[in-house]
């Protein structure tokens, strides 16, 4: 008999692959955000359908727990797809900062400007 | 005085300073009746009480950010501003009433000699309380501008400050200009550029009330972004 893990894995995987790509086709989810989940999820389905695979690389690595190399794995492209996120976090708040900057020299020359017209227009 | 011909702006950045705003602008506007060379701005930086209103009240420029994106930005704002307009320096001070504006006449005596001049807290004979940590960190701070620049700074952290168009516009036009807390950093950009930098007494008070922005958790994230800041200042230029 499988073990659970086995099924549970693949299972998993594949469901999270399906909702992702959902997600990116209602638009819910940017295409560059869903490459990186897609990537990700496919990874561990793959892995998970090959467990031999699994043993391999486990055995070379030295690890005695085999299933162990998943969550090793997982663990690690979740840290590297943080990490992708806080520099997109970063890139965002640059951006944020000019246009809050860039809206406050505007408002302040329209607001201006309004103020010209309206005098104009009482003389 | 040493300004002949020479327009400047006091950029104040607040957030929710309700409390504080109207008596810094109205200190302010006493001390300035005679001097009609100098305007304010106050960069109001997505307050959610009426420091926008009470700003305007007093009949100078008010500049408001959509959103609350920091006290660095802020002053940006405000650089930016004055760059666009024309103004030959400007002055930057706090709007929590812990600058003395009395003390601008202290900055403009520097004028004709430095590009940008640190208003120091303690270089004045009014003594100005302060906590372990902060005391600790200014010290940690003039070290390291010390070895950074071999320049004697007495008061690294001060936000009371004299920039000069020359500085002025390396500041507004840097994209990397720290959104936050723009201190040791900025000067230390400021003095890879090859400006002049000097300091002068100045009065500072403790907040009339309100919160600081100095806390012992900031300070920890501040140190540790200055010297990333720091960092990159000196890799960008080499």
């Amino acid at each position: 008999m499988l073990p659970l893990y086995r099924i549970i894995l693949p299972l998993f995987s594949l469901l999270a692959l399906i909702w992702v790509i959902y997600n990116g086709v209602k638009r819910k989810l940017d295409v560059q955000e869903s490459l990186s989940w897609v990537f990700l999820f496919f990874i561990l389905f793959v892995i998970s359908f090959i467990p031999e695979l699994i043993d391999i690389i486990a055995a070379f690595l030295g690890i005695d727990y085999p299933p162990s190399l998943l969550f090793v794995l997982a663990f690690l492209l979740l840290i590297l797809l943080i990490f992708r996120l806080s520099k997109e976090i970063s890139m965002i708040r640059l951006k944020e900062k000019q246009l809050a900057q860039k809206i406050a020299l505007l408002e302040h020359d329209l607001l201006e400007l309004k103020s010209k017209l309206d005098n104009e227009k009482k003389s | 005085m040493e300004i002949k011909n020479e327009k400047g702006l006091i950029v104040i950045p607040a957030y929710n300073e309700a409390n504080n705003i109207g008596n810094v602008l109205r200190k302010l506007l006493d001390i300035l009746g005679e001097k009609d060379f100098l305007e304010i701005l106050v960069v109001n930086d997505g307050s959610y009480d009426d420091t926008e209103a009470i700003a305007r009240s007093y009949g100078i420029y008010v500049l408001n950010h959509p959103c609350n994106i920091g006290y660095g930005a802020a002053l940006q704002t405000g650089f930016k501003f004055a760059c666009e307009r024309d103004y030959d320096f400007v002055i930057i001070m706090d709007s929590d009433g812990q600058h003395e504006p009395k003390s601008i006449g202290n900055f403009l005596q520097e004028f004709n000699n430095a590009d940008l001049v640190l208003g120091s807290r303690f270089l004045s004979h009014i003594h100005y309380p302060i906590d372990f940590f902060r005391k600790l960190g200014i010290w940690g701070m003039r070290k390291f501008i010390k070895i950074l620049t071999r320049m004697r700074i007495t008061d690294p952290t001060t936000g009371f400050q004299l920039i000069k168009k020359s500085a002025l516009n390396l500041l507004a036009m840097d994209r990397f200009y720290p959104a936050d807390f723009p201190d040791v950093d900025v000067i230390y950009k400021v003095w890879r550029q090859g400006f002049k930098i000097k300091e002068v007494p100045v009065v500072m008070y403790p907040r009339m009330s309100g919160t600081s922005m100095h806390s012992l958790k900031s300070s920890i994230y501040y140190f540790a972004r200055l010297f990333i800041s720091i960092l990159a200042t000196h890799i960008e230029e080499k």
